[in-house]
């Protein structure tokens, strides 16, 4: 017997076709879009990097290519054409090489991924504390041995992350796919700029930063994911305008009275943090955590804010659960 | 246990300007069939829900010797109710509603419960919502009679089913649940249906209790008699609790009366319990 493990598997089952249908559909149909794209607009697919492939299948000869020693290509979209990049010169003062521009879409479908999630995840939180109140299931699991701060604690925690790991784990296959198809597209066209590219495409240390960026974000966000799961319990009808009302109220009536928007920019940073920083090229996982205009003391005000929503949640759910 | 299995001292419970529950005292033994009947609004589910811990009042309530909203978690264990037949969660399946209940409940026994199913029709791959409104009362008994509790809460579970559901959802409880360690309390508007059940009336009205007491405490207490028309005025001169005409007879209800005295002015029956709730409900009214 596993309280929690049950808890997570019935959290699953109510919500299969949003934690795992959904992104399990939408990758099914990228890597079907990706197929055939490939087959039938080979090579000057937008789909693929920009013409990214065209250049490299329509690749002029160029004199330098056979003379220098080349560690990647720099892409010249203007003047549609690849240098070579010398063995030890600076990538980043030259432009951008073939190898970034491939890291960068995987990074890319991520990004994508994580906005599903973030999807998945704001309605999945707004409603996971109305919806059985609504229906009165509630009273089922109130006749459990199962205390409600376990409850809210496995919400909460499968939404901030196991929501995005899964939407991660799909960006993966989507990725995979896309580098595979790229491999032989690009090493068809031309295999030497392929082969000095991809030692530079460093897959294990993009993967383990995706897998590391889900985390980062539940930790940037916890404040808005726990008013959001907060607002849940609170509603008696629609969790949403609950969520979104007073949030709004607060922001105009601060604008109005000292004009200033301390508030909107407090949320809005944490969200354009995640988004800039929490995905930032490349990774680094100092900036991320300490760097950008939000510092350890806005993490730490974010982590006591949301500790005292979810205590308001668990509060709410004990004694307060009917409509 | 020796001590009462419910004992509740004072309670209270207000819902804004209204009262739900005023001063209730009650003390339910173990090895008892309960049943705790009143109109719409009296304070049923209220007292109910202050038993199970889901809503606070003022008050001291002890269920199993704990106090059930600061201990909840711990009484549940002991503790299993059925709120009405609506309350399971629509998109489960079953066999997910048995993983759910061994996984997080002590005293839940699966083979027990698979035993119970077995003997419906209920397939372990629908979803409730598949389900007809008996089928998931069956369902839900079967989870509920499977877990090893000294305490049942019963909430209209009978609500919105037919007769023979009604009749197969008591056999059920009465054949493979009750026993002289497990105590039930029921709330019902189908009286007469669990009638037969009972060991225990309890009789509420506007948040108070105006009748608590052992069937055969009731047997002994109340008596109908069907008067004579001659005796109608000597009877009425006893006080009767209530009174009523049935094809053209006049019959009265009387507490705590000599019986001797009332057999010389008609004939004397043991008031059904539908009969009794009536009376009581109207009585000062």
């Amino acid at each position: 017997m596993n309280v929690y493990l049950s808890l997570i598997k019935r959290e699953f089952q109510e919500h299969s076709g949003l934690f795992v249908w959904l992104p399990a559909a939408v990758t099914a149909g990228l890597i079907l879009i990706m197929l055939y794209t490939a087959w039938k607009f080979p090579p000057n697919s937008a789909l693929f990097e920009f013409g990214l492939i065209e250049l490299v299948v329509n690749k002029e000869p160029d004199a330098e290519a056979d003379t220098v020693k080349r560690q990647d290509y720099i892409v010249d979209f203007e003047a549609g054409r690849l240098r070579p990049l010398e063995q030890g010169a600076d990538a980043t003062a030259n432009g951008t090489t073939v190898s970034e521009i491939v890291s960068e879409s995987l990074y890319g479908i991520q990004m994508m991924y994580l906005s599903l999630a973030g999807f998945v995840m704001f309605f999945y939180l707004l409603y996971c504390l109305y919806s059985d109140r609504k229906d009165r299931s509630i009273l089922f699991w109130k006749s459990m041995p199962v205390a409600e701060i376990k409850n809210v604690a496995v919400k909460f925690l499968v939404a901030i992350l196991a929501v995005p790991l899964i939407a991660t784990a799909f960006s993966w296959v989507v990725e995979l796919s896309f580098l595979s198809l790229v491999a032989y597209m690009v090493d068809k066209g031309a295999p030497e700029i392929w082969s000095s590219a991809w030692p530079n495409i460093d897959l294990i240390r993009t993967l383990f930063f995706q897998a590391w960026s889900p985390f980062l974000i539940a930790l940037w966000m916890l404040p808005i994911n726990a008013w959001l799961i907060f607002a849940s319990a609170l509603a008696r009808r629609e969790p949403f305008l609950i969520a979104i009302i007073p949030i709004a109220g607060v922001m105009i009536i601060e604008t109005l009275i000292f004009g200033t928007n301390h508030i909107s920019g407090w949320i809005g940073e944490h969200f354009v943090f995640v988004s800039l920083q929490g995905l930032s090229l490349p990774p680094d996982t100092t900036q991320q955590l300490y760097g950008g205009s939000l510092g350890v003391a806005d993490l730490i005000a974010g982590m006591v804010f949301a500790g005292a929503l979810l205590g308001g949640a668990v509060w709410l759910r004990n004694y307060r659960f009917e409509l | 246990m020796s001590g009462p299995i419910i004992s509740l001292s004072n309670v209270s419970k207000r819902y804004g300007d209204t009262l739900a529950l005023d001063q209730v005292n009650l003390s339910i033994q173990p090895g008892r069939i309960v049943g705790l009947v009143g109109p719409n609004g009296a304070g049923k589910t209220t007292l109910l829900k202050c038993l199970l811990g889901l809503a606070p009042c003022t008050g001291s309530i002890l269920v199993l010797g704990m106090e059930p909203v600061r201990q909840r978690q711990e009484l549940l264990r002991d503790v299993c109710f059925i709120a009405d037949t609506a309350i399971l969660p629509r998109w489960i399946k079953v066999h997910q509603a048995l993983d759910f209940l061994a996984g997080v409940h002590p005293r839940f026994n699966r083979a027990k419960a698979e035993t119970f199913l077995k003997e419906t029709k209920i397939g372990r791959d629908k979803k409730v919502k598949q389900l007809s409104k008996g089928m998931i009362t069956q369902l839900h008994l079967a989870l509920v009679m499977a877990i090893d509790a000294r305490l049942l809460v019963l909430d209209e579970p009978t609500l919105g089913l037919d007769i023979l559901y009604r009749k197969q959802f008591y056999t059920s409880l009465l054949n493979d649940y009750f026993d002289q360690e497990r105590t039930i309390l029921v709330t019902t508007h189908q009286i007469e249906e669990v009638e037969d059940l009972l060991t225990d009336l309890v009789f509420i009205r506007d948040g108070r209790l105006i009748l608590d007491k052992s069937l055969e405490e009731c047997q002994a207490a109340f008596v109908e008699l069907e008067v004579a028309p001659e005796h109608l005025d000597r009877a009425r001169a006893l006080s009767p609790f209530h009174e009523r005409s049935v094809l053209g007879s006049c019959v009265m209800l009387f507490e705590n009366k000599s019986r001797e005295e009332l057999a010389s002015l008609g004939r004397l029956r043991i008031p059904g319990i539908a009969d009794l709730f009536v009376a009581k409900m109207q009585q000062g009214v």
